[in-house]
């Protein structure tokens, strides 16, 4: 990269560190020196996946987050159509990620038949042009901007924050866990590891992980929007979601 | 500097001290954050000493700093992004300003910034004629109000619900209220607008991962997520310090960092961008720019007194300990780093000799050091400050400060107390002046001349009638007699 002017900011570094210059052996990513071996950051097995689904409720709880088991499919897409029945108002709608696990659920006709229009983040046939590139993201926008609820599944969920976690990949709006009031994602029990050091482990070590790496957006989403900025009174809210739910399927 | 500025430390401070809503409002503060922050270290699975181990991840990294840099760089323009290397505040204001032309921006929402601050990046879009709009709650109540954020954390905490009330009453066109919760939803009502409506968005950057090539963002609010997801232009500044090197070390300093910010485990949203939407993505920006900022660090970097100061993390746990800050706010530090914090970060990056009296300022109790996630010798850096300002650096362009009589008093007192009977004369000539000076509750409320700035502020306790050598000659000490007490 024949940047100059980074060149120059570079070399001010270079001279303002002098003779403390160091970069580690083994290349600059192994600045901090010890061995990353899943001892070190946490065990990936040996710990029971229903103790850590029950640390995810417990965790959620105190987040004012609901987590919540379904034991099917069914189950699941009941629990989510009466939850939007009970919060819909008037113009709005629900938007979904165009995901196989929602897809499952098969909440088109079920929401349909609640008189709530659901529409999915997805492209409708890829675009191969600019224009219809543009068009598709617009309408894609304005579905999102008038939902009151987003449907969105996760990557992985960690216990012990109860923190969802989301890489970017078509189909998977970004915006439709952030923007509407309700935001209800759906995981499978299997997806429930137990905290950021293990997710990291998996990113650096997991040779899928490692392909796909962390996407241009990883996001981490622990409970719903909050503040404390007047008075340090918490306020649910404040730009993203109020409400988060967690549907585990098993 | 546009965006530095150096507070009227002493007026301000005065004028805090005053305020009995203010006082209030950081007491509470610190009793609750505070504490809570120190048993969260307490709480981590490595235990406290954690921060120990994050201050040397942190000092390494600086000492490879143009290597991870340009790996940041390298991965971020792989995905498309754009990255630019500002040496100053004024290139960096610069470069937003020809982002913004180019894509005929009017409105910016922002997702916190002390960065921004520091370059001034607010006053330059609206003289652009570009409307900058904050958007995290506390920051929006202060531009509305048209202050500047008190706390890096909790920018509003001097304001009551009251004073919020009346203000959004009057600036939103609300009816009044003073519920928290009535408040929070205007605002959301306000903002959302404004982001479906903003061309760019800009935000910092919390900390950065060379190894992945992404930055990352934190909030509580999803404010910061908004203003990164939804305008078509994302631009993020950071202090070319804020990276660490791998995946490991940003799971440590970002545990801490949550710890330290707010006595959390995690905080809400956390997001690490890389760059901009990809073709096939639904939505996020179109474009992506990272600004990358010296303005004065690659001088702090170089000189090895100062050099730990660039491991900071801008958490703003010290300032929800320090007994200084807790009794005289944010205003009295300038703008925008308030706190024991500032009051070494100020000086260092806009002059010395004028910041001078954030550097006396603090009580070197050490309490900012041990809520440190990163172990930060501030009341060190402080001690270096002074000596600085008394003795001059040439290095730092420091002029000497002592006063004449400063210097005369000291260079006597360094023969006095060099000397054993000049010595035991100048302390029986005291004793004996020292009854002419009036008393308050046996202690010395006012010294003459020279020597009544130290009565100012505070009494002094009388010298003893017999000095312990004396009582001691005469077999008069008993030890006994001081044990008990």
């Amino acid at each position: 990269m024949s940047d100059p002017r980074q060149e120059a900011f570079l070399q001010r570094i270079r001279e303002a560190l002098g003779s403390d210059r160091k970069v580690a052996q083994g290349g600059p990513e192994q600045v901090h020196g010890q061995p990353q071996s899943p001892e070190v950051i946490t065990p990936l097995t040996g710990r029971d996946q229903s103790e850590l689904v029950q640390r995810l409720i417990q965790a959620g709880q105190a987040l004012h987050m609901q987590v919540r088991e379904c034991a099917d499919n069914e189950a699941a897409a009941n629990t989510l159509v009466e939850l939007a029945t009970g919060r819909v108002q008037a113009g709005t709608g629900v938007v979904a990620w165009d995901h196989p696990l929602i897809r499952e659920l098969e909440l088109d006709q079920r929401l349909d038949q609640a008189g709530i229009d659901l529409a999915y983040t997805g492209w409708q046939g890829s675009p191969t042009t600019d224009v219809e590139r543009r068009k598709q993201r617009t309408r894609i926008r304005a579905q999102v901007a008038q939902a009151f609820m987003g449907i969105t599944s996760a990557d992985f969920c960690l216990a012990d924050t109860a923190t969802l976690v989301m890489k970017t990949r078509p189909g998977h709006a970004r915006s439709a866990s952030l923007v509407p009031e309700i935001h209800a994602a759906v995981i499978r029990r299997e997806q429930i590891i137990a905290d950021l050091g293990q997710l990291y482990y998996l990113l650096t070590h997991d040779p899928d992980q490692i392909q796909e790496g962390l996407t241009n957006c990883l996001s981490l989403i622990s409970g719903p929007s909050k503040t404390a900025d007047i008075e340090l009174c918490m306020v649910y809210g404040v730009h993203g979601p109020r409400e988060v739910y967690l549907f585990v399927l098993p | 500097m546009a965006g530095i500025e150096i507070g009227r430390y002493r007026e301000v401070a005065r004028e805090s001290l005053d305020n009995q809503t203010l006082q209030r409002a950081l007491s509470g503060m610190q009793q609750r954050i505070g504490r809570a922050t120190a048993q969260k270290y307490k709480e981590l699975p490595e235990g406290p000493d954690l921060r120990f181990q994050a201050r040397e991840i942190r000092l390494q990294t600086l000492a490879g700093l143009d290597v991870h840099l340009e790996r940041l760089a390298e991965r971020i323009r792989g995905r498309g992004g754009q990255v630019f290397f500002a040496q100053t505040g004024e290139e960096a204001v610069a470069y937003c300003l020809e982002v913004a032309a180019r894509h005929q921006v009017r409105s910016v929402v922002k997702g916190k910034s002390m960065v921004s601050e520091e370059i001034g990046l607010n006053q330059a879009l609206e003289s652009a004629g570009i409307q900058a709009t904050e958007t995290d709650l506390g920051e929006y109540i202060v531009q509305l109000a048209g202050e500047h954020p008190s706390h890096i954390i909790a920018p509003a905490i001097h304001k009551t619900r009251e004073e919020v009330g009346r203000l959004f009453a009057d600036k939103l066109g609300i009816a009044y209220t003073d519920d928290p919760a009535a408040l929070t939803q205007a605002a959301r009502e306000a903002l959302r607008e404004k982001f479906l409506t903003a061309d760019m968005g800009v935000t910092g950057c919390n900390l950065a991962c060379a190894e992945t090539g992404h930055i990352t963002t934190l909030s509580n609010e999803g404010n910061i997520r908004m203003a990164s997801t939804l305008p078509r232009v994302h631009v993020a500044l950071m202090g070319m310090e804020r990276i660490v090197p791998n995946l490991q070390d940003h799971d440590i300093l970002f545990r801490l960092l949550s710890r330290g910010a707010a006595a959390q485990n995690l905080a809400g949203y956390v997001s690490s961008v890389g760059g901009p939407a990809a073709w096939d993505q639904v939505d996020g920006p179109e474009e992506f720019h990272l600004i990358v900022l010296d303005n004065g660090r690659s001088r702090i970097l170089a000189d090895p007194e100062f050099r730990e100061l660039l491991c900071c993390i801008r958490c703003g746990a010290c300032l929800n300990v320090c007994p200084v800050y807790g009794k005289i706010g944010g205003y009295a530090y300038g703008h925008p780093y308030p706190g024991p914090i500032g009051s070494v970060l100020t000086p260092l990056l806009s002059d010395i000799g004028r910041a001078r009296d954030l550097c006396f300022g603090e009580a070197l109790c050490g309490a900012c050091r041990d809520a440190c996630p990163v172990n930060l010798d501030i009341p060190r850096m402080l001690l270096a400050l002074r000596h600085k300002c008394v003795q001059g650096c040439a290095n730092w362009g420091v002029a000497p400060g002592a006063s004449k009589q400063e210097r005369m008093l000291y260079s006597l007192w360094a023969r006095a107390v060099s000397n054993r009977s000049l010595y035991n004369k100048l302390l029986k000539a005291a004793r004996w002046g020292q009854k002419l000076a009036p008393r308050s509750g046996g202690w010395l409320r006012k010294l003459p001349g020279p020597l009544s700035g130290w009565t100012a502020s505070r009494d002094l306790p009388p010298m003893a009638e017999c000095s312990f050598i004396e009582q001691w000659k005469k077999g008069k000490f008993h030890p006994e007699d001081h044990i008990t007490r």
